[in-house]
């Protein structure tokens, strides 16, 4: 509306500080869901790159995919239940050295049949399947960081076993650690090298498609991607604490500009005293006030965005920060419906006013 | 059909307020006729019920007793979106303090009025005819905060003009004005009032504009008199 505009053109400073506050607010929440998405990401990455829509884990397991054990049958016996391609995948938590280093270096191994589908995208390098080297891995890019390179060879700490770095990967993470892709070979070696006894058992089948009526385990269920992520041990807790944070922050800084504006209603009461007086009705003066509320929110939130996008495109590699679009988007339109519940505040001040005042000259 | 000779008839009108215990009569059975081109005064001390008087005759109050008729629409006990529509339509109002919107200009501040009324069927008031009228087509791109109070208070009255309404009510228009530019304004009015046909009333405390008006009436302890030598 014109009149909104002309106004907010009019009143410049006053509605630019306003305007500064915004946008910093929605940076501030939009840069919140980045990290609460960073460290989602950092938590269960790999699970969810995994080119895989459910698991069978065992009963036993209670959800949790790292306390999950099935014996080597049971892969057969799932392959036979469904049309979808299926392969086995163990998680373990352990470190590295690099060559002639006493540092460790924390690492997850995800154990693969490096001909199947877990077979992670590879960014440089080659898969674990494609070299000549005996035992291989391919890590995740942030390896990169510690002066690692293709071609180096790296031990695993406990069992002493070397392996070739053969390829990196990238954004592969699990609980908080970087993940190192190793065949089911390698991963028997480490093993047996601990523990002569050890035999071979998955944690868990990956399903590729969707195609899981028909699975029956014994001791064992089929759980879609989203339930394993939840039950990465700290992924849920984290995440609801963080969203608590970011949605509570949402909802305080759109009720700031509902009462900032509030605030500059009360000031200007007699103006609309006289829009009512001249004949202005109710329908107008809210479409009024509706409108400069929506041009400071929106404006505020396409600023901000651009901040926060900006913002993330400088930050280093190893910083757990990952911006979502669609969460984004959530969140902008949410800010701008609030700002607009709360704007009622101002409209049912105004409806309020007697254009009366105006009359007898009352200063 | 109600007789058009008149444009504001104010019939019988009573108002009381609540005060306390007791009723408080502000306006005492007054009644009054305007036609098209007059302007009359009304005087009277402070508290005497001029405010409440004009707020009425504006569509701003109801009466507690009585009908006002403003052209051919009778006001009684209407809900406020009429009145807001025949304040809109019907009434033009220069308030004491011009009450001009800081944030538009002069040329502006009237296309509002006129856009207000862009469906109601009469014809279009023309702003900068009107500007150029009172003297004032140098400030149609100024903002009231660049204008002196006699400048902006002639905005006020060509604002009052652009929907072209029946009725034109002015509430004290000399009020912070000096001698000379008070009498302008009056002067200003007055020459509006006949070129456009409008019935128009004048609250005031201004002596020395009376001599302007066609009829100047006193409003005492909520009585309307005639004053018949001022």
């Amino acid at each position: 509306m014109k009149l909104a505009w002309k106004e907010l053109k009019h009143s410049k400073i006053k509605y630019l500080l306003i305007e500064s506050i915004i946008i910093l607010m929605i940076f501030m929440v939009i840069f919140l869901s980045g990290l609460a998405n960073g460290l989602a990401r950092a938590v269960s990455a790999s699970i969810e790159n995994a080119d895989a829509a459910y698991f069978v884990i065992s009963n036993d397991a209670e959800n949790m995919i790292g306390l999950s054990s099935l014996s080597k049958e049971v892969l057969q016996q799932v392959s036979t239940m469904t049309s979808d391609n299926v392969t086995n995948l163990n998680i373990q938590r352990t470190n590295l050295n690099t060559y002639g280093d006493e540092t460790k270096l924390d690492v997850t191994y995800f154990a693969i049949d490096p001909d199947d589908f877990l077979l992670p995208y590879i960014s440089e390098g080659k898969a674990i399947s494609n070299t000549d080297a005996e035992y291989t891995i391919v890590l995740d890019a942030s390896f990169q960081d510690e002066n690692i390179a293709v071609g180096d060879v790296v031990e695993d700490s406990a069992a002493g076993i070397q392996m070739t770095v053969v390829g990196f990967t990238d954004d592969e993470m699990y609980g908080h650690s970087p993940v190192g892709f190793i065949s089911m070979d390698t991963y028997m070696l480490i093993n047996t090298e601990m523990n002569p006894a050890f035999t071979e058992k998955y944690n868990a089948i990956a399903i590729q498609g969707s195609d899981i009526d028909n699975i029956t385990i014994e001791g064992a269920s089929v759980f879609d991607k989203a339930i394993i992520v939840d039950n990465i041990p700290g992924y849920l807790e984290e995440q609801l604490t963080i969203n608590m944070i970011l949605w509570v922050l949402v909802v305080v800084s759109a009720a700031i500009l509902g009462v900032f504006f509030y605030v500059i209603t009360i000031q200007k009461l007699k103006q609309f005293g006289i829009l009512k007086a001249i004949g202005m009705g109710m329908r107008e003066l809210s479409s009024m006030i509706t409108s400069q509320v929506l041009i400071l929110a929106l404006f505020g939130v396409i600023t901000g965005n651009i901040l926060a996008f900006g913002m993330a495109s400088m930050l280093p590699n190893s910083m757990p920060f990952h911006l979502e679009i669609p969460m984004v988007i959530v969140i902008s339109v949410a800010f701008i419906i609030i700002t607009l519940i709360t704007s009622l505040l101002s409209i049912i001040k105004v409806a309020k006013v007697d254009p009366i005042v105006i009359i007898g000259g009352n200063e | 059909m109600i007789n058009n000779e008149y444009t504001l008839q104010l019939n019988n009108i009573s108002m009381k307020y609540q005060d306390g215990d007791q009723d408080n009569l502000v306006l005492k059975d007054i009644s009054l006729k305007v036609k098209p081109g007059e302007f009359i005064a009304i005087v009277g001390p402070s508290g005497s019920g001029k405010s409440t008087f004009l707020s009425i005759s504006g569509a701003l109050l109801s009466p507690s007793n009585g009908n006002v008729i403003i052209g051919d629409t009778k006001l009684h006990k209407k809900e406020s979106k009429k009145l807001t529509k025949i304040r809109r339509e019907q009434i033009g109002f220069i308030f004491q303090n011009h009450y001009l919107l800081p944030y538009l200009t002069a040329q502006e501040q009237l296309q509002l009025v006129i856009d207000l009324n862009k469906k109601n069927g009469k014809p279009d008031m023309n702003a900068k005819e009107m500007l150029e009228d009172l003297g004032l087509s140098d400030y149609a791109k100024k903002y009231p905060d660049k204008m002196s109070g006699g400048e902006k208070q002639r905005v006020a009255i060509a604002r009052a003009f652009m929907n072209n309404p029946d009725v034109i009510l002015a509430d004290e228009p000399t009020a912070s004005l000096d001698g000379v530019r008070g009498r302008q304004v009056v002067e200003m009015i007055k020459k509006e009032v006949i070129k456009h046909k409008k019935a128009a009333i004048m609250v005031t405390h201004d002596e020395r504009v009376l001599d302007l008006v066609d009829a100047v009436y006193r409003l005492d302890n909520g009585k309307l008199k005639r004053v018949v030598n001022y």
